[in-house]
């Protein structure tokens, strides 16, 4: 019979599995590294699941925890990338035909346009595109709600351009 | 076709995570609990059974120079279980007032005091067993001639100073690969959030 740590622990998973997971795909490339990342998070939040008081909302908890463990995974990961050896050139690294769909280059560029922000702002804008309050935001990175405010301009206008290329030529 | 940020948020919010087996990872996790759990006290137990062995095998208790040999190797190793213990990355997180500001300086402080300990405190606490040794030595060899007494002495003082060697030269690679291009990626860090 499960107890009452596995039930409240389903229950967070259920409600939140969707939204850490895009956090782990917003701060590492491969979707192999952000089901490894995914799962140190739940590791974590069932470790520190008890020390959990209710002084603030569950929510706001499990993204700092997500947002911690993942700016120490990305630092880890990029060491190794670094050591990984360059792709040659000219390289046909394109995808089977049904898979390329619009919807899934147009996540893909998100990614990609996620990826090249600085961390905080990478931050930033995963917590943005999940309709998290500024306030919020301010309380898991640690920094002021109007500093949150100005960043959320350039993050805005940042994932808007990457995702509107100009039109080259006429 | 034009996209706003509200497109992109839609976007973003279309991806769904894959089925995870959370029954087995559970499992998993109550199982690396207990491991680790044992693991601690069996880690706590160690010292004191360490001394414990030191004090009745060797004759050590009944001289003055035996009890200082026996204080200083407790105080060392107790130190360095102190020092591993406040440098480990863990259960920093879990508080609910944490923030990533104080997460990342939290986790450099710890990883600052992970080279410390290499740099700076192995090598005391080498010196202090490497002394400590020494003079257990004194008290259990002074029925020997002088000779053998000197080659004993420093026997043990080269065979503490090669195995500190070879340690620190292993986790001073392993700090240098793993720990500091953590510690320049997370002051980097600060420094934004600072701004």
């Amino acid at each position: 019979m499960k107890n009452a740590k596995e039930l409240q622990f389903e229950a967070l998973y259920q409600s939140h599995k969707d939204k850490v997971y895009r956090l782990c795909l917003g701060f590492v490339r491969e979707k192999e590294q952000a089901n490894d990342l995914f799962q140190e998070i739940l590791i974590k939040i069932w470790r520190h699941l008890d020390s959990f008081k209710g002084e603030s909302e569950i929510s706001t908890w499990i993204y700092r925890i997500a947002y911690n463990t993942a700016l120490t995974f990305a630092a880890r990961e990029k060491k190794k990338d670094q050591k990984q050896t360059e792709m040659p050139e000219n390289l046909d690294l394109s995808e089977p035909e049904n898979y390329n769909s619009e919807q899934e280059i147009r996540i893909q560029m998100l990614y990609e346009a996620i990826n090249e922000l600085p961390e905080l702002d990478r931050v930033i804008a995963t917590l943005l595109l999940e309709n998290t309050a500024y306030k919020s935001i301010a309380e898991i990175s640690g920094i002021s709600e109007n500093y949150v405010a100005v960043k959320v301009n350039r993050i805005k206008a940042a994932l808007t351009q990457k995702l509107n290329p100009q039109p080259h030529g006429n | 076709m034009e996209t706003n940020f509200n497109d992109i948020q839609q976007l973003w919010q279309s991806q769904k995570a894959d089925n995870f087996d959370l029954a087995e990872l559970i499992q998993q996790m109550k199982a690396t609990e207990k491991k680790q759990k044992l693991e601690w006290i069996l880690g706590l137990a160690c010292t004191p059974l360490t001394i414990a062995f030191l004090v009745y095998v060797l004759p050590l208790k009944d001289s003055v120079l035996g009890i200082l040999t026996l204080v200083i190797i407790s105080i060392a190793m107790a130190w360095v279980i102190w020092l591993n213990s406040k440098s480990l990355l863990k259960k920093v997180e879990d508080s609910e007032s944490y923030s990533q500001r104080n997460y990342v300086e939290d986790q450099l402080r710890k990883l600052n005091l992970r080279g410390k300990i290499i740099q700076k405190h192995m090598i005391t606490y080498g010196v202090l067993l490497a002394v400590a040794i020494n003079l257990g030595y004194l008290e259990v060899l002074a029925p020997l001639a002088l000779q053998y007494r000197l080659v004993a002495h420093l026997g043990a003082t080269l065979f503490v100073a090669g195995i500190m060697w070879f340690t620190l030269r292993k986790k001073k690679s392993k700090f240098e690969t793993e720990s500091q291009p953590m510690i320049r990626q997370l002051e980097k860090l600060l420094i934004e959030l600072k701004n």
